[in-house]
């Protein structure tokens, strides 16, 4: 099963924690009993008998000392995520057990941690920007605009954390996706605690909000170890009778690939489906195979083979009775990982769908969660992935059939060219029938949501607005 | 990997045997732990069972809740409801086999796999296992984790062979292996079994389960076993996807 890549957060920033506490004894054995189940985990299950070349038992035995000598358990958790580090790829990681200390006897009501401010971010050349802003968010009530680059987060300069982020990242592929995170980590907190944000708008003028983090709109899911987290997931008209797709993650299958579903039945014969990913990180790559069978109607069709040490294990479709078989769009964006790339880069491959965008993140490594002695979790990837076409994701990414790249000014005016990307291929491809009101044109202002007569509210809130105004508007994600 | 939830089928419906000595061939093994816990007879009382228990994936957190409806000669449900997963149902009607889940979609079973579900499906299969099974061969007496084991590889009448491991003491089944031919791909398992207890008046039945696939550890522990009751009328019927499928063959 398919996790997000969000451990990458901890490896990065594990310099931020709070202040060190030291170690009782009992701790130091758990603390080395967790190292060496890390140690040889990696050892036994890493897909890769050769851990990629890598001389494992060295590095063991170069960190064993130092994880003896640890003086607390943020500096041995350092050292592990250092050991894990050195095989310089994805989905390897520690959870703090902090992390868990929100799952209890009933997991899904607990919301204390769960603060947003409605701020969803692209990092742009080294630059935090404001990509787009949840709908009745803490930042679209406070005028929060899309294109503002954020500078401060508290007591935080952005600049130096995405500085140091860019350094620990050796490949450079991976930090803007691990700066976003981290900026969007700091950005989140407990539920009705406030942030000061400063921002800096596309002419250079310094603006600072305070934020009252809530609650976002979505459900609170749990999966296994993996700590709770809010799935969203929404579906729209748009005017031109395309259906809009887009979801957070890859979890909680009963509502995301139930509603999926609808979605596709309810376009019907409308002109296409646009599916936006951006910002995905993924989560049960299942859920590909599952939400691609509403798309493939012929059988025996895999997305690609996962690899593992023992066996490779096909991501198989299966067709659902009634099966889309109108054009599909897929927006993708450098946060687009995991099982967001399984999915956008096998239907790019079987030629079901047109990709658009940037590349991916390169993050595609089947991965599991497991608890350490220590109470932390740890995330380890057990397998290889191999799309359909023969590409390998982890490192390399989905390639867009059509790159779009990211444009602070686009996004300061309240544009999304990606989706205007989208939108212009899908008029080539069919002529607007059910739903379409308006043709479509390039610009601000000219691609609006119409309403859905057969939408229920269990299917969440249909917006009337133009999914182009600003600042509620979802763009860039 | 849903469809292999179906392999601890097999195990939850086994009944195990009394103490067996001397055996001499893979027949005499799977006849003796029939005879010895109960007979023939016994099992012939029985023409239906529900199960209910649980299924979880210790490592990864993941556990839930498991029912289990099987009824003579070929029907099973299978529902595991696993927190953050949801339902997923497998089952056979006897005629088709399938599997079902929101995340995954519905799986209509075709070829080998559908004919590894419809064996594993077979209600009285300790005593009938001669009709899915061309032979049963006793290998040898192995030493399997400290015990004596009968070692017998049976070779399926469609499918690949399994091996199953009596325990010479016992004369319990404590352990199968087999690889099932999938649509994700030949997957292999490997099945410990153990919990025996009395059930529906005088068999004796596996409670625990645990099934090492793809690196991964599935428990499943059955808390009540009730026989011969009355089933929910749709207890084997496909879920409504599956059905569509069904009808567009």
């Amino acid at each position: 099963m398919r996790l997000p890549a969000i451990l990458i957060l901890v490896l990065v920033t594990g310099g931020f924690g709070p202040a060190a506490t030291p170690l009782s004894p009992e701790q130091r054995r758990l603390t080395l009993d967790s190292f060496e189940y890390v140690w040889a985990t990696v050892r036994d299950k890493h897909w890769d008998p050769k851990i990629s070349g890598v001389d494992w038992q060295a590095i063991h035995d170069e960190l064993r000392p130092r994880i003896e000598a640890a003086q607390s358990i943020e500096e041995a958790r350092q050292i592990v995520a250092a050991m894990l580090e050195r095989l310089h790829q994805t989905h390897f990681g520690v959870i703090p057990a902090s992390a868990y200390d929100a799952i209890g006897d009933s997991p899904t009501n607990d919301t204390s941690n769960q603060g947003k401010t409605g701020i969803e971010l692209r990092v742009l050349s080294g630059h935090a920007i404001v990509g787009s802003i949840a709908q009745n968010s803490a930042a679209s009530e406070a005028g929060v605009q899309t294109g503002w680059e954020v500078v401060r987060v508290a007591n935080t300069d952005i600049a130096p954390l995405i500085a140091q982020i860019a350094a620990a990242d050796g490949s450079g592929r991976l930090t803007d996706t691990m700066a976003a995170r981290a900026v969007r980590t700091r950005l989140d907190g407990s539920t009705t605690s406030e942030v000061a944000v400063e921002f800096s708008d596309i002419s250079g003028k310094r603006i600072t909000k305070h934020l009252s983090r809530r609650v976002e709109s979505g459900d609170l899911t749990t999966f296994g170890f993996l700590p709770p987290m809010v799935v969203s997931f929404e579906a729209k008209k748009l005017r031109g009778g395309e259906e809009y797709i887009h979801f957070n993650l890859f979890l909680k299958p009963d509502l995301v690939v139930t509603r999926f579903g609808e979605a596709l039945h309810d376009c019907g014969h409308c002109p296409g489906v646009i599916i936006d990913l951006r910002g995905n990180p993924g989560g049960l790559g299942a859920m590909a195979m599952g939400m691609a069978g509403f798309l493939i109607s012929q059988p025996d069709q895999v997305l690609g083979t996962m690899y593992m040490r023992s066996l490779p294990i096909r991501f198989v479709i299966f067709p659902r009775p009634e099966v889309f078989e109108g054009p599909v769009a897929i927006l993708v964006d450098g946060s687009t990982a995991s099982t967001s790339e399984i999915f956008a880069g096998g239907l790019q491959d079987l030629k079901r769908a047109r990709v658009f965008g940037e590349r991916t993140a390169g993050a595609a490594l089947p991965s599991r969660i497991e608890r350490l002695p220590n109470g932390d979790g740890f995330q380890y990837a057990m397998a290889n992935y191999i799309s359909r076409s023969g590409r390998q994701l982890e490192g390399n990414g989905v390639i867009p059939d059509v790159n779009v790249p990211a444009d602070r000014k686009a996004l300061s005016e309240g544009r999304d060219p990606v989706l205007e990307a989208a939108l212009r291929w899908l008029q080539t491809e069919t002529k607007p029938r059910v739903g379409a009101q308006h043709k479509l044109q390039d610009g601000a202002g000219e691609v609006a949501v119409v309403p859905k007569a057969s939408r229920t509210e269990s299917r969440g809130p249909v917006s009337l607005e133009n999914p182009f105004p600003r600042p509620a508007a979802r763009l860039g994600r | 990997m849903r469809n292999i939830i179906c392999a601890h089928i097999i195990a939850l419906v086994a009944v195990v045997a009394s103490p067996a000595a001397d055996l001499k061939t893979g027949d005499a093994v799977l006849d003796n732990y029939v005879e010895a816990t109960g007979g023939a007879a016994s099992y012939a009382k029985i023409h239906n069972m529900v199960m209910k228990g649980s299924m979880g994936m210790p490592a990864m957190g993941l556990k839930g809740a498991l029912t289990i409806y099987a009824a003579e000669p070929n029907k099973i449900s299978l529902v595991t409801d696993l927190a953050g997963v949801g339902k997923i149902t497998e089952g056979s009607d006897g005629t088709n086999a399938w599997s079902h889940s929101a995340m995954q979609g519905p799986q209509l079973k075709k070829g080998e796999e559908l004919a590894d579900s419809l064996r594993e499906a077979l209600f009285l299969k300790e005593t009938q296992w001669r009709t899915v099974y061309k032979s049963a061969e006793l290998t040898g007496i192995e030493d399997l984790e400290g015990k004596a084991v009968y070692k017998v590889v049976l070779t399926p009448k469609t499918g690949a062979p399994e091996t199953q491991y009596y325990e010479k003491a016992t004369g319990l089944m404590i352990r199968h292996q087999s690889v099932r031919k999938t649509a994700f791909g030949e997957i292999p398992v490997d099945v410990t079994v153990g919990g025996y207890r009395k059930e529906c008046g005088a068999v004796t039945m596996p409670h625990s389960v645990t099934q090492s696939v793809a690196g991964q550890k599935i428990e499943m522990n059955v808390d009540s076993v009730d026989c011969n009751g009355e089933l929910p009328a749709d207890a084997f019927q496909p879920p409504a996807e599956v059905k569509a499928l069904i009808n567009k063959q």
